[in-house]
């Protein structure tokens, strides 16, 4: 069976279609079917394939594929694709002998419409229907199983295009500086999982779910660019949370067009926006408020939606009233990205899936355990809503089959090493935590899709079970470059003056003595509400006692990855997603440790987990007093097993409190909350003196159950 | 003013503006030696942009994406200081700048933004304008009231040179700003910004003429 990789095939839907089909019919075929892909820039523009099939059965063949009956210039554009191929293959290593390559390359004209074509003469083909299996099994690879794999990587290679490169100069070849520049090198392109996820193209609703560092926004920035050259005339938008990633994809979806198609971005017809947005210039719009803009109905700004929804409400409740206000706003795109889905309201991946036209290409991706403000992403059928039979408007189809692949998990992570991942997730979910956990999946296959598996016991509510990660999800490479103490580490103090004092000296050494470059380093405040007050000092050290200059992430400065600011970065937890650094500080971690209840203590440990998953080598997790000692202590445990997750695993019922727990709402509903809370064990004690009659108290309470189970 | 004095005082002011996170982003003014003995503290990329025609908000982009400023606030407010000495340690010129964004709200418009890292307080309708401030020192180019020595340029107007009574210290220009735009974040450290600085005696420039229409004072 061959593998269908379903790039865009708008122009000749029925002949794709019947090219997959007659190939995956054919058994003893095995190989990938690239349908719509690649595209490659010429000088006369980009040229765009129908479909190319690389296999070791038929080797390479490019096709050319005539949706009715006219078969034109087939020669030409045989000819056209030959040539191409030819070109793009050969710049790669180990696929030439002297100046050739050392395999054929094969191109078939296929007219599945045709009931009888015309014989012609080699190199040139044409089939239908029924002589398309008689070619292809006439074709042969003829190279070894090496060669073969060269190809196919070479294909692949949806982008030759780099991480932008940071000049780093280390003079001792031990120092953290070169060994992060090792590091650096060996993350190299995008993968066979990425680059199908780039490529598949789903004419609906696609799920694109993967841990920080498995390359999410690349894969959207280049799908963007793909889509965008595949079809030119598609209103596109990508739209995020985070302010910085603005120039992140701007950069990249123009890098990845001229590379594509030779010729710079249409960017008429690509937006990149904010969530949000307001008024103003076409640099402060947003998606919501040109959703409002469009649909002509009220827009609320940052502090109208606060008063009017309440705090930590404000997005949900401003696109929750962009979506009653019109029952049937007119759509816009052609093409909506989401990026970081997690930290985005269902309101708001509601009013994208309005605001796009038939048949409602949304993508949107996000990390499962990212999200920040404790809620995460529903399950499509519930997050889309129904129709007015009842019936979901979306359904993810996940089976395996010659169709687009609509959910997709990129599992492999290219940022963290196992250490450290292991570490954000055992902390994350409390594994070790002496009052148990403090949130769980709630699907079990969900350790595998993040690229655990099961070393020992089993994936059952009450048994005891072992979860690894393998040298596949977590590459090696990344935590060989120093000693397994050296990757993470725990520091306790008595004081946040000594806090601040090991940091200043850790910083200057790292960048005095350990050839680090200031923009290496990132320095963490888990809590948002105390950063200005938290790093102030230890930023002042830095800039008066070792003249190193230093930034606070912030609305005015950009969290750019690709900084060249020579600074060192202090940040807050929400400027500090999206991006990543080679040393990571993580300031009062000791506020994870315990919340003042299990939702807050939940809460924290995201944040924690955030904060680790920033590093690409080394992490420092710093806190002060008790709670740090036992935040150490879990850690500990985690260290003495291996950094294997080894606990308990809890049942269907368990599963359920947590989930309850993570609904629980946070912000400024707490003080209300505990405030109902304190109330009503004052009424419960007064029942207990008996100042209150508990029957009465009892019946009024069942009065006011009933509406609610009647519904 | 003496290049020493400049030197300890600026030193300072980055030091409490780095400490209270009033400066999110900073450049620490770079001293160049110039012919005839003379110095020159705080020269930056781009020169004199600021006075070329062009719209505010190109200047403003311009100089924030070329590092073109030494001190960035949280609202994205940039400060230049500029000061040349001649050989005898005299001071001959003085720029201090002050570049509002014109995008961000102000702190004190939207303090949650800034304050608790919230992701859209930067979503506001309602905007303040927003305004250029630069204090000139330029005894060279004097003229008897149209073009006094020290004096103020509001919102680049061209012929807007309110006379002050002499060269402005780094401190004065800093406080004068936090204290009036920046109120809130002022007041919330003001004991770390209210205590004295290095002292930097104010040499009157101003003339009689100047003084009998609409000026500036120093405070002391």
């Amino acid at each position: 069976m061959i593998n269908v990789i379903w790039g865009s095939a708008r122009e000749k839907p029925e002949s794709s279609k019947s090219l997959a089909d007659e190939l995956s019919s054919i058994d003893d075929l095995t190989g990938y079917l690239y349908i719509g892909y690649p595209i490659i820039g010429s000088p006369t523009g980009p040229m765009k394939f129908d479909a190319l099939l690389v296999s070791d059965k038929a080797g390479l063949v490019g096709f050319d594929l005539v949706e009715g009956t006219d078969l034109g210039d087939f020669q030409g554009r045989q000819d056209d694709i030959a040539s191409m191929l030819d070109v793009r293959l050969k710049p790669h290593a180990g696929l030439k002998d002297k100046r050739d390559l050392k395999f054929d390359i094969q191109v078939v004209t296929y007219a599945p419409a045709k009931s009888a074509v015309p014989v012609v003469e080699d190199p040139y083909f044409i089939t239908n229907r029924l002589s398309l299996k008689e070619t292809i099994g006439a074709f042969n690879w003829s190279c070894d199983n090496t060669v073969f794999k060269n190809l196919l990587a070479a294909v692949q290679v949806v982008t030759s295009i780099r991480a932008g490169k940071l000049k780093r100069e280390p003079r001792r070849a031990d120092s953290r500086g070169a060994r992060l520049k090792r590091v650096e090198e060996s993350i190299a392109n995008l993968d066979q999982h990425q680059s199908q996820a780039v490529i598949e193209t789903v004419e609906g609703v696609q799920r694109i779910r993967g841990l920080a560092g498995s390359g999410k926004t690349i894969v959207l920035a280049l799908k963007v660019a793909y889509l965008h050259a595949q079809n030119p005339d598609w209103h596109i938008a990508v739209t995020f949370n985070t302010r910085s990633l603005k120039e992140q994809f701007k950069r990249l979806i123009n890098n990845f067009t001229i590379e594509q198609t030779g010729t710079e971005p249409d960017w008429e017809n690509i937006d990149i926006l904010n969530a949000w947005g307001a008024p103003g210039d076409k640099e402060r719009d947003g998606i919501y408020h040109k959703y409002c803009r469009t649909q002509e109905i009220d827009f609320y700004d940052f502090s109208n939606a606060k008063r009017s929804f309440g705090e930590g409400k404000e997005f949900a409740g401003a696109c929750g009233e962009a979506l009653k206000a019109k029952q049937d706003p007119s759509p816009i795109y052609d093409l909506l990205l989401v990026d970081e889905a997690q930290d985005l309201p269902a309101e708001f991946l509601r009013l994208c899936f309005c605001f796009l036209r038939e048949p409602k290409r949304l993508v949107y991706a996000y990390d499962e355990l990212q999200s920040l403000t404790g809620s995460s992403v529903l399950p499509p059928e519930e997050l889309f809503g129904t129709n007015q039979e009842g019936n979901p408007l979306v359904l993810l189809n996940t089976e395996e089959s010659a169709t687009p692949k609509q959910d997709i998990i990129l599992e492999k992570c290219y940022r963290n090493s196992r250490p450290l991942l292991a570490t954000a997730h055992a902390l994350g979910f409390g594994i070790y935590r002496e009052n148990g956990l403090v949130q769980f999946f709630d699907q079990d296959n969900l350790w595998a899709d993040v690229g655990y598996v099961v070393e020992d016991g089993e994936l059952r509510g009450g048994a005891t079970v072992t979860l690894t990660r393998t040298a596949e999800s977590s590459p090696p490479f990344l935590e060989e470059h120093s000693p397994l103490d050296d990757l993470i580490q725990f520091h306790r103090f008595d004081s946040p003056q000594e806090q601040t004092a090991f940091l200043v000296k850790a910083i200057t050494n790292d960048i005095k003595e350990e050839e680090l470059r200031p923009e290496d380093i990132v320095v963490i405040n888990p809590n948002p509400l105390t950063t200005q007050r938290e790093v102030g000092p230890a930023r002042q050290l830095l800039f008066s006692e070792s003249q190193i200059n230093s930034e606070l992430a912030g609305v005015s400065t950009s969290a750019d990855v690709f900084t060249k600011s020579g600074s060192v970065t202090f940040t807050g937890i929400f400027r500090a997603k999206g991006n990543e650094a080679g040393m990571v500080y993580i300031i009062n971690a000791q506020d994870a440790f315990a919340g003042w209840n299990k939702s807050a203590t939940a809460l924290e440990r995201n944040r924690l987990f955030t904060a680790i998953t920033r590093a690409k080598a080394w992490v420092r997790v710093l806190g002060v007093g008790k709670s740090m000692d036992g935040l150490i202590r879990e850690w500990d445990a985690l260290r003495k097993s291996e950094y294997k997750l080894k606990f308990r695993y809890p049942t269907q019922e368990e599963k359920q409190k947590l989930r309850l727990i993570n609904k629980e709402l946070s912000g400024a509903k707490r003080g209300k909350y505990k405030k109902l809370e304190m109330q009503r064990d004052l009424l419960i004690q007064a029942a207990e003196r008996g100042d209150i009659d508990v029957d009465s108290l009892i019946n009024d309470l069942q009065k006011l159950q009933k509406p609610r189970s009647k519904k | 003013m003496t290049p020493q004095g400049v030197r300890q005082q600026l030193k300072e002011v980055y030091s409490r503006l780095i400490f209270t996170n009033l400066s999110v982003k900073q450049f620490y003014p770079k001293e160049q030696s110039l012919v005839g003995g003379g110095i020159s503290i705080g020269n930056l990329p781009l020169g004199s942009i600021s006075l070329r025609d062009i719209s505010y908000e190109e200047i403003y982009t311009e100089i924030e994406s070329n590092d073109g400023y030494h001190i960035k606030l949280p609202d994205g407010g940039m400060l230049v200081f500029q000061y040349t000495f001649d050989g005898e340690g005299i001071l001959t010129k003085h720029r201090l700048c002050y570049f509002p964004s014109f995008i961000l709200p102000t702190v004190d418009e939207a303090p949650h933004l800034y304050e608790n890292d919230e992701l859209y307080g930067d979503v506001i309708v309602k905007k303040l304008v927003r305004f250029p401030i630069r204090f000139d020192y330029d005894p060279g180019s004097h003229i008897e009231v149209d073009h006094p020595q020290s004096h103020l340029t509001l919102g680049q107007y061209e012929n807007c040179r309110i006379p002050v009574d002499g060269a402005v210290s780094p401190n004065a220009f800093v406080m004068f700003l936090l204290r009036n735009f920046y109120s809130r974040s002022y007041r919330r450290s003001k004991n770390k910004l209210d205590k004295k600085p290095p002292h930097i005696p104010v040499m009157p420039t101003i003339t009689q003429a100047e003084r009998k229409i609409a000026h500036f004072m120093n405070g002391r």
